[in-house]
């Protein structure tokens, strides 16, 4: 009886998603199709690999978000690790440090925060809105302090590169983009990590209970989102040359928005690196199109909000069902 | 057991950080020479635009000159709401400053600490943007509506006076922007009635946002001529679209503000002209008026505008 009950179970969660799976994509279809109906510009491939380079650092960080939404966290250091990165990085360019080492320190900073976010609420068993809204205003007074508060200008051209130049017509961001959603795709659906990810966010005592290293698990999960505004923050920095202290401020809620638009629950257990990609792009989409319509920006704050709200709505409705 | 011990640790972290604040006062204390001794708080927008970095060093440089002058940087980190600047010019009366330089964000919320601190018989210099009270001593800004329209003579000049433009302006609803974005617009409809303004766009000063929304822009208008920003942010996304989609030739970037992105992409080519404000003089000649205030006298001319200089490639080098 119980076997029976676990398979109906599992059978309607795997409808749920599968159908969850079509509502998000076939929503950014219709944005796709609104759009080119709407504007001859906006079904070109130059038009489509600017999207993609403008949604790269959304979703970078989104990924990092996704994984600690799962866990019921959230991390609103994501903005202010942007900018560390990128001024770190650029501190050491500008001392001659080769650039590969440079954007290695600069992630290792990052890393650094997170895995002092993970310790934190791990083993401090604090909030983790409490804890990385601390690290949210430290991190970004570091920054500032670390640069004076003035812009590092005068990358080496080498490193612009990383953010403007093509690969067999493609810009290098975007292989930046694939190449991490796998990666970060492939951890949270086919390791042990991924899995037990998603048991803290179930249920974090019965988690633990049952031998998932709690701990050592939420550490990882606000690292590998460290390391993603990490590097969100080096390609950010690589595209306009400079690393400004200022990056990336409220970025950390894009990554929310794209999450949750995807199909992640703020309250834990559920999201996927699949529904995140699809999420981002939805917003990126969204405001390349409707900037190409000419729509009034203040107007497409509007839609972008009502847009998240509806999204989590109908995530809400499918599921009360 | 655990809460005293929280308590003692916050309790030595107070002490500690009071210690910190007490150390400099002191120290000026002993370094000061003859004649009065005069602490001057200036409290601007925020403590990370270069723009107010500026303001600070001006103001730095007179009171190094005078010598009797101590100026207390009382900024808030980030941009904030106008509450939050109203509450450090009541701190400031409350410590006694002997002066009060301010870059007021809003001009309506910041009137009754101004009036407060005049009241109590403190000197307010207005830096930047002013307040709506005539309650004041001097007040240094640049004539934005005056910048804005020389730059649309500007650009107006590098397109040939015809084709279509776009707008990157910085925050909706700021005071000093929508100064520099509407004199642009009145300027261009009025007097070159060939150029059509397709659009504007508000990139909170954030680079990024500004290099996309010029992106789209040149997507959706591939017979742009010309790009307008307002602000040091929006100028150096716009210039680094420009230059990126290598369109340097056929669109003419004139923006505002300068920093050392601006100076690079000005060298390059891709920003060709930027309206350069003078944000040191104000903090200058900002402390220069305060002491005269101080010291019993009065500013000749109240309102001063400190102008603005075009940075081209051709006095790159003079600019500073």
């Amino acid at each position: 009886m119980s076997e029976l009950v676990g398979k109906i179970q599992s059978k309607s969660l795997f409808d749920s998603k599968t159908k969850q799976f079509f509502s998000t994509i076939s929503g950014l279809f219709i944005l796709i199709i609104i759009f080119s109906l709407n504007n001859e510009n906006f079904l070109t491939t130059a038009n489509l690999l600017n999207v993609a380079v403008q949604t790269t650092p959304i979703l970078l960080i989104a990924m990092g978000q996704t994984y600690v939404l799962i866990t019921g966290g959230i991390d609103l250091s994501i903005g202010s690790n942007i900018a560390l990165a990128g001024v770190t990085a650029a501190i050491f360019m500008k001392a001659g440090i080769p650039i590969p080492i440079a954007m290695l320190l600069g992630l290792g900073v990052t890393a650094g925060v997170g895995v002092l976010n993970g310790v934190m609420i791990a083993y401090g068993k604090l909030p983790p809105f409490i804890v990385t809204l601390g690290t949210m205003t430290t991190v970004r007074g570091i920054t500032l302090t670390m640069t004076q508060g003035i812009p590092i200008s005068g990358l080496p051209e080498a490193f612009n590169n990383i953010g403007i130049a093509k690969t067999l017509g493609i810009p290098n961001p975007i292989f930046i983009m694939v190449i991490f959603a796998v990666i970060f795709g492939f951890i949270l659906s086919k390791t042990r990590t991924g899995r037990y990810t998603y048991a803290l966010g179930s249920n974090f005592e019965a988690a633990r209970l049952s031998g998932v290293n709690a701990h050592m698990t939420l550490i990882k999960v606000y690292m590998f989102s460290g390391i993603l505004a990490g590097v969100a923050g080096l390609v950010m920095a690589a595209r306009i040359i400079s690393a400004p202290p200022t990056a990336g401020m409220g970025y950390e809620l894009d990554a929310v928005a794209s999450s949750v638009i995807g199909g992640a629950s703020t309250m834990g257990g559920e999201g996927a690196i699949f529904g995140t990609v699809v999420g981002a792009f939805i917003i990126g989409v969204l405001r390349n199109g409707l900037n190409l319509m000419g729509v009034s920006p203040f107007i497409q704050q509007i839609v972008i909000g009502v847009v998240i709200i509806a999204a989590v709505f109908f995530d809400k409705l499918r599921h009360s069902k | 057991m655990k809460k005293l011990l929280a308590m003692l640790l916050f309790g030595v972290l107070v002490i500690s950080v009071a210690g910190c604040a007490k150390e400099a006062p002191e120290k000026e204390g002993s370094a000061g020479g003859e004649g009065e001794n005069y602490t001057m708080t200036l409290i601007t927008m925020d403590s990370m635009d270069e723009h107010w970095l500026k303001v600070k060093n001006g103001a730095e440089a007179a009171a190094a000159e005078l010598g009797n002058i101590k100026v207390v940087f009382d900024a808030p980190q980030t941009k904030v709401d106008a509450t939050v600047q109203a509450q450090l010019v009541e701190n400031a009366i409350v410590n006694k400053s002997d002066a009060i330089l301010l870059a007021a964000l809003d001009k309506e919320a910041l009137k009754p600490v101004v009036e407060k601190a005049k009241e109590a018989g403190i000197p307010v210099i207005l830096v930047d943007s002013g307040v709506s009270t005539e309650n004041y001593d001097a007040f240094l800004s640049t004539d934005n509506a005056a910048a804005a329209e020389l730059a649309a003579d500007n650009l107006a000049e590098l397109i040939g006076k015809t084709g279509k433009i776009a707008i990157i302006n910085a925050q909706a609803g700021a005071g000093t922007t929508m100064t520099r974005e509407n004199a642009f617009r009145d300027r261009i409809e009025s007097q070159y009635p060939d150029i059509e303004i397709v659009g504007v766009q508000y990139s909170d000063g954030d680079k990024q946002k500004a290099l996309n929304y010029a992106t789209d822009y040149m997507t959706q208008y591939p017979d742009l001529v010309g790009i307008y920003a307002c602000n040091e942010g929006s100028t150096v996304g716009v210039g680094n679209a420009v230059d990126q989609a290598g369109k340097s030739d056929s669109i003419h970037v004139v923006g505002f503000d300068f920093s050392a992105d601006v100076k690079g992409l000005i060298e390059k080519g891709a920003i060709k002209a930027s309206m350069v404000q003078n944000p040191y003089v104000m903090g200058y000649e900002g402390i220069k008026a305060a002491s005269t205030v101080v010291s019993g006298g009065q500013v000749s001319v109240k309102d001063i505008d400190t102008g603005v200089t075009v940075a081209t490639k051709d006095n790159l080098a003079d600019i500073k």
